[in-house]
């Protein structure tokens, strides 16, 4: 893959993978470590993917199931820093965003990829199960759940969700 | 809340410039040979549980000059203790931290003036594999080891594109002793393009063992490279590498006698007592193993026991705990025992409490007693 082509793939992707990155291992530093690693992946196995779309999709996988792996894993480091109920949020937000991404990150890990890829990035349940090697219901019981404990309303929100397919 | 304003709070996490060069740059540094790469391929073996495990107290003493003598330093950079002598000197001094050669010391890197006569080699078609360092208290345990190989195998680095068609080396091997293991490792560090180091922690399957005087083996039969197509994979060397030596292990432990029933999720769960050691620790407790308590497990990303609360910080166990369940207790309740190994260094004077699931198990006004 030439420069050109892996940073015009970098720029393309960075912001929705940096995003989940972030939504799992809940600060700054990790997040762009898991970034550049995701990214390394893609330079050095070189897939090919019958479309941007097919590639997208396999880099959403590996992102999450990295970021998965980073959370629970026997490298994670001893995290001496993180004092309870306490992130920091490096960007500029109104309180009520902040208190939202704070719900978001709070999210059991199970349903915070689907929450993100469906309510952000506009994937149907269908599309997230094949992304994710989930069964479709599964999917649809963890948005449930990360519906229920975001407390999205269903009704303000009611075209939404027809045209993602719920 | 909207879905809207769920889309509107994550436009506004983004990555900016400085992110951008800090990740392409790092990248591009990997792309033309840099060394400093971290572990890409990871064997998992019996995820699945362990042990009972415990052991000592971390009571941090008096140092001595020969504490930079008695740890691997890569071993002493992974577990965080590089910078700390005592703490070094009082894991060998108890018997819980064995280096077993010379070269590569901490606090004098590069330096070989370890006592050789515990060097644990074999070389077999050009390839070297030495064992380093082993930790372990009663029933877990580590080992560090660096194979080296011969100039005719390609480089081991990866981001070598131009250099070599082949990513990182991985040994198939086989962590053995007289009882059944549960372990996991991999890659910890590659030291230069023909030298990886590898680990792995291991516990017994059953939780009523313990590693006193254990005989351990490690037998490797081949060796593989990961080529730069994914997913692919080519043996390059079969052969014998095989190493066996007495397990040291220390056996101090710190055990609180908890004798405490908690609600958590609306189960009523009894502590009996937690154990806990610099490398370990392990909570013994009865519950009703029904469909509750299996979705209530189910939620705290296994194992139930957490991380450690040490004062207003926390303790991040490695994730290569264990859960035994089958023993019988009271009232219709089961005996529960996990196992966290940790992969730092605990200084157990420091501990306030574990977190089990969301909810924080206080020790602060629990009696211990010190146990070797």
């Amino acid at each position: 893959m030439s420069t050109q082509e892996f940073e015009r793939k970098y720029h393309l992707y960075k912001d929705l993978l940096y995003r989940i990155s972030f939504t799992y291992v809940k600060n700054q530093a990790d997040a762009e470590d898991l970034l550049q690693e995701v990214f390394l992946k893609l330079l050095y196995q070189a897939p090919v993917f019958e479309s941007d779309e097919y590639e997208k999709r396999w880099l959403i996988r590996v992102t999450v199931n990295m970021a998965k792996n980073f959370v629970k894993s026997i490298w994670v480091r001893q995290r001496d820093s993180l004092e309870e109920g306490e992130i920091a949020i490096p960007w500029s937000m109104d309180s009520d965003k902040q208190e939202l991404l704070n719900e978001v990150l709070d999210l059991p890990d199970k349903c915070k990829a689907v929450m993100y890829l469906h309510y952000y990035e506009g994937y149907t349940c269908k599309e997230i199960s094949k992304m994710l090697g989930l069964t479709e219901s599964a999917v649809k019981m963890r948005l449930k759940k990360g519906r229920s404990l975001l407390k999205i309303n269903l009704l303000e929100g009611g075209t939404f969700y027809e045209t993602r397919g719920i | 809340m909207k879905p809207e304003e769920f889309r509107q709070m994550y436009d506004l996490v983004t990555l900016d410039d400085e992110a951008d060069c800090r990740i392409l740059s790092g990248i591009g540094k990997m792309k033309t040979g840099g060394k400093n790469m971290r572990n890409r391929r990871y064997q998992k073996k019996y995820v699945k549980a362990a042990v009972a495990a415990a052991v000592a107290i971390l009571a941090v003493g008096s140092g001595g000059y020969a504490a930079s003598l008695v740890w691997n330093a890569n071993v002493a950079e992974r577990f965080g203790v590089e910078d700390q002598k005592e703490i070094m000197q009082e894991l060998s001094d108890k018997g819980f931290s064995k280096k077993l050669a010379g070269e590569n010391t901490a606090g004098s890197r590069g330096d070989s003036t370890g006592d050789k006569s515990d060097v644990l080699s074999v070389t077999d078609k050009g390839i070297t594999v030495t064992l380093r360092q082993t930790l372990a208290d009663e029933n877990c345990g580590y080992i560090y080891y660096e194979v080296e190989y011969g100039e005719e195998y390609a480089p081991v680095m990866e981001g070598t594109d131009e250099r070599s068609d082949y990513g990182i080396a991985w040994p198939e091997a086989k962590l053995t002793t007289d009882r059944v293991l549960n372990y996991s490792g991999g890659i910890m560090k590659v030291i230069n393009d023909h030298k990886v180091g590898y680990e792995y922690f291991f516990s017994p399957a059953d939780h009523e063992k313990t590693f006193q005087d254990n005989v351990m083996n490690l037998k490797i039969k081949s060796f593989y490279m990961e080529t730069k197509k994914a997913g692919t994979e080519e043996r390059i060397a079969e052969g014998d590498w095989s190493l066996s030596w007495k397990l040291s292990n220390g056996n101090q432990k710190r055990v609180y006698q908890i004798d405490k029933t908690v609600k958590i999720d609306g189960m009523d769960i009894h502590f009996e007592k937690f154990e806990v050691s610099p490398l370990s620790c392990r909570v013994v407790y009865l519950a009703v193993e029904d469909k509750k308590f299996m979705e209530l497990s189910g939620k705290m990303e296994e194992p139930g026991l957490g991380m450690l609360r040490c004062g207003k910080k926390t303790f991040q166990g490695n994730g290569g705990g264990g859960y035994m369940s089958p023993t019988s207790g009271k009232n219709g309740k089961t005996y529960i025992v996990e196992q966290k190994v940790f992969d730092k260094i605990l200084d157990v004077g420091t501990l306030t409490g574990f977190y089990f699931g969301n909810k924080l198990i206080s020790l602060e006004n629990i009696e211990y007693t010190v146990e070797d």
